[in-house]
């Protein structure tokens, strides 16, 4: 009976240990990767960096950033304020609407829409076989507008972007080529 | 009375050779001109290194940082960044005839650069750059500030450089 309480307490509390253990493990570090390669001078950049890195680094541009992360843009050479952008983001937020701006001209087409909650930047020119795609979550752009007066939540939008995985940027041009994504590897 | 004499005349010199080795020896190592050239090495006790900056007065032994003490005033809370984030390629640069890279290895933050025919590594304990950032005064630094943080860097080589038949290594120990 002793033998078999011992065996059962092993069988139970050894797993989960390890379950723990391995919980404590799996704790995923997201990493932001840009990649851009220039093929005119054969060069090639690679940037790797997890995302703490990137947060420690906007700590150290406190007169860029202000107060806890945030950017103050400057109206003056601005069309369009911070709190156009707002209201313009709210009334589209809440509208629903999938295409967003849609522009067709000289062979060049540039969509704005959104995909389930994504918010997508298409810009294509097939016939210079050029192409751009950017992705951006829908909470990032809430966070980054979640700011007050004139300032970006640059850190609120950091802190949503490191949910997205997989491609944000993504631009091919004849002579040079841009990626950036999200993963959760070095 | 002979026995005890030899004991303390070998006692002074092994007890100091202790303390130095104790206390870490920065080695300089050049090699000019291939195996048959000049080959010099100094190995510079970093306990006299540092005493020796710290007597001497401190306008003549601290560093201007110039512009730089600016970002380093907020520079810390990214060495700590680094210093918890898992290893990997921070930074891979090519270009015809250039290749740098730039990783996190354990505590290390290693440079590699290979420049047509120069290869350079430098492999920098993060902590020991934490130290120096920490140690900073304003906008000077004390080269025994300097010294002192080089003993975090103990059994590393600091800086590797090979071009042609030159070769230099800078090494803790």
């Amino acid at each position: 009976m002793m033998m078999k309480t011992r065996v059962f307490a092993m069988a139970t509390l050894v797993p989960m240990a390890l379950g723990t253990a391995g919980g404590a493990q799996s704790k995923p570090t997201p990493w932001i990767h840009v990649h851009v390669e220039e093929a005119r001078n054969e060069s090639k950049v690679n940037v790797n960096l997890p995302f703490s890195l990137v947060e420690a680094a906007l700590a150290m541009a406190p007169e860029k950033l202000g107060h806890e992360g945030r950017i103050r843009l400057d109206d003056h050479g601005c069309d369009l304020s911070l709190q156009d952008a707002r209201r313009l983001w709210k009334e589209l937020r809440e509208s629903g609407q999938a295409e967003i701006v849609s522009v067709e001209e000289k062979g060049e087409t540039v969509r704005v829409f959104r995909e389930g909650d994504q918010v997508r930047v298409s810009v294509d020119k097939p016939q210079e076989k050029e192409a751009v795609e950017i992705r951006i979550p829908v909470s990032v752009v809430d966070a980054l507008l979640s700011g007050e007066g004139r300032d970006l939540n640059v850190r609120g939008a950091l802190v949503e972007l490191q949910k997205l995985r997989g491609d944000v940027v993504r631009v091919d041009e004849k002579d040079s080529k841009v990626r950036i994504w999200i993963d959760e590897r070095s | 009375v002979l026995k005890m004499a030899g004991a303390v005349i070998l006692f002074v010199p092994l007890s100091l050779l202790a303390i130095v080795a104790g206390t870490g020896v920065l080695v300089v190592d050049v090699r000019e001109g291939g195996p048959s050239g000049h080959h010099i090495v100094l190995p510079v006790p970093l306990i006299l290194a540092e005493a020796a900056a710290r007597v001497a007065p401190h306008e003549k032994t601290s560093i201007d940082l110039g512009e730089a003490h600016e970002p380093l005033a907020h520079i810390e809370p990214l060495i700590r960044a680094l210093e918890e984030c898992p290893d990997g390629l921070l930074v891979q640069v090519e270009e015809p005839g250039q290749h740098v890279e730039i990783s996190k290895v354990g505590p290390m933050l290693q440079v590699r650069v290979h420049d047509g025919g120069e290869e350079v590594a430098v492999d920098l304990p993060v902590a020991m750059v934490g130290d120096i950032v920490r140690h900073r005064q304003w906008d000077r630094i004390a080269i025994g500030d300097l010294v002192a943080a080089l003993r975090s860097a103990r059994l590393t080589k600091l800086v590797e450089v090979q071009k042609g038949d030159e070769h230099v290594r800078i090494s803790v120990w």
